[in-house]
């Protein structure tokens, strides 16, 4: 049974977009990334599969039950991307509030991802910062231990400290098989999350790819400061004729390289010139999306 | 599953009802201790009568120093009807609009628990709020009515609370039904209060107006009979009819609120 099964998805808002014909699966244990501008339709797909707005037409099921029966919504939660919650409660409260509809959770889980998140549970919400109430969010997404979680833009607001924590809990949950569907409208939040990418677009299911193969075809590039314009001249023959490199020379001492496939030679060539400096980038997997982007325009 | 989700729901309220009780203890009482300065000046009674005989339904009572005449004048036709209803419509629209405005009906409603049953469960809290305090109006009343001369049968004041009750209770479930059915705080405050006033006017003014006198029936007011709740004990089949109303407008904020998309 798949944890998640969008058949011809479509939610019509009227007036302002929502998805269109989304098919989409995710598998036990993965970890599917839901990728896309603001306004794309991630939300709208998890509120579908929710139930929170009912399809136009398709259909969705968790583990094989109609998004439409709520019985579907005991093996899911859910942390909504524009988290707000009860600002007289306090962290424990908002979990006793928000999981009365459910099986009981631990309380020895809450306290041990409170821990591990550093969040004091028993202070009410309207005195936590902003990232402290995504923790309290976090925490009443993993609690219930559910074998489904659709976490929206979870990251945002949390510092690359947590995040680090938050990496790690999902490897936990893949580690128990379970499923999670991320979603972020910035790939490098995904890169070291996901196992697979769909890529959303105007309410459009514009891709589906697994993170090594978007890896593959990305195209870094680095840019080197030599000693001397010999140094670079040196570089630049060396470099001429490797596969899938292509090397400009910027400045007298600057060479721009841009590498697509493996990197290894050219580090190799690189070793046999003197470097200054070097800075490589890695956000050629966001252009590599926008070329799926524009494919569909 | 369900025990406990109706557990929060009133662990979340009691405290403000608590201090809603309080409240309405307090003012039953203040109306019952002025009865015996009241009844003792019966300038009052030529007061009211001189009221142009249109206007005197609009201010409830016949006679206002006899015990049933004083209650009904000071509590159950309007004042403390009013007060209940601002209870019952504040937070009627704030118990899912207003949390579908503040943005926690989405972290509610992900669970598996289906909007009926949310819709349902809410409203047992909402009626159990509006029957306690009518209790509090009751209570004191009952104690210290008879030492001080407010000699009504408790049958009569137990009457006339259940009536009042149920006639607030429709409030609430055309409030809530209109704000949840809406997802909007505002239109259900606007609405059930809009209702409540114009209704009002048409149910008093009909007294003594004749092409007003047919409107009659269709208000509430109508068919909360104070009057005959107080003086005979009597509160069918008005009573009846409300419960029916707040069943049938209840319901229709249900389909409403279990079909549209919710807010974000």
């Amino acid at each position: 049974m798949r944890p998640l099964l969008a058949s011809n998805l479509t939610v019509n808002y009227g007036q302002s977009r929502g998805i269109e014909g989304v098919d989409l699966v995710a598998d036990q244990g993965e970890v599917l990334g839901l990728l896309g501008p603001n306004g794309a339709g991630k939300t709208t797909l998890l509120r579908a599969a929710l139930d929170l707005v009912h399809p136009t037409s398709g259909s969705v099921q968790i583990f094989g039950v109609s998004s439409r029966d709520p019985k579907a919504r005991s093996r899911v939660t859910y942390l909504p991307g524009d988290l707000t919650l009860p600002r007289r409660l306090s962290g424990n409260q908002v979990i006793t509030r928000f999981t009365a509809g459910r099986r009981p959770v631990d309380a020895g889980e809450v306290a041990r991802l409170a821990d591990a998140f550093g969040v004091d549970m028993q202070r009410p919400i309207g005195s936590l910062s902003k990232g402290n109430r995504q923790k309290i969010g976090l925490v009443l997404a993993f609690a219930p231990r559910t074998p489904l979680l659709f976490l929206d833009e979870p990251t945002s607001g949390l510092d690359p400290l947590v995040q680090q924590i938050f990496a790690e809990l999902l490897v936990q949950e893949k580690a128990r098989g379970n499923t999670v569907v991320l979603s972020s409208h910035v790939l490098s939040e995904l890169e070291h999350l996901a196992d697979r990418v769909a890529v959303l677009r105007d309410g459009r299911l514009v891709a589906v790819k697994t993170m090594d193969s978007l890896q593959q075809r990305t195209r870094q590039q680095l840019n080197i400061r030599l000693t001397s314009s010999d140094d670079a001249a040196k570089l630049l023959a060396e470099l001429d004729g490797l596969d899938g490199v292509t090397a400009q020379q910027r400045s007298e001492h600057t060479v721009t390289i841009t590498v697509a496939g493996p990197i290894d030679p050219v580090i190799k060539v690189l070793a046999r010139v003197r470097v200054v400096a070097l800075h490589s980038t890695s956000t050629e997997i966001e252009d590599l999306l926008l070329d799926y982007y524009q494919d569909e325009r | 599953m369900s025990g406990r989700f109706l557990r929060s729901e009133f662990r979340l309220r009691w405290r403000s009802v608590l201090w809603w009780t309080i409240a309405m203890v307090i003012l039953a009482l203040f109306v019952d201790v002025f009865y015996p300065s009241v009844r003792d000046a019966p300038g009052l009674d030529e007061l009211f009568a001189e009221l142009p005989e249109s206007v005197q339904p609009l201010l409830g009572a016949v006679d206002f120093t006899s015990p049933e005449g004083y209650l009904l004048g000071q509590s159950y036709l309007f004042f403390i009807p009013a007060v209940l209803l601002v209870f019952a419509i504040g937070r009627a629209a704030s118990t899912i609009a207003g949390e579908e405005e503040d943005g926690t009906l989405d972290l509610l409603l992900a669970q598996p628990i289906s909007r009926a049953s949310v819709y349902v469960q809410k409203s047992v809290v909402l009626v159990t709020g509006i029957l306690t305090l009518s209790l509090a109006t009751l209570v004191p009343t009952l104690i210290v009515g008879p030492a001080l001369g407010l000699d009504v049968p408790p049958s009569h004041l137990i009457a006339v609370t259940v009536a009042m009750a149920v006639f607030v209770i429709f409030f609430a479930a055309l409030t809530l039904a209109v704000s949840a059915g809406s997802g909007r705080r505002m239109w259900g405050v606007t609405i059930a209060a809009g209702f409540g006033f114009a209704t009002y006017l048409v149910d008093g003014l009909g007294q003594n107006i004749a092409w007003l006198e047919t409107l009659r029936p269709v208000t509430p007011w109508y068919w909360y009979n104070a009057t005959d709740a107080v003086v005979l004990g009597q509160i069918w089949p008005g009573t009846g009819v409300l419960i029916l109303a707040a069943l049938v407008v209840g319901a229709l904020g249900l389909v409403f609120f279990n079909r549209r998309t919710l807010t974000a």
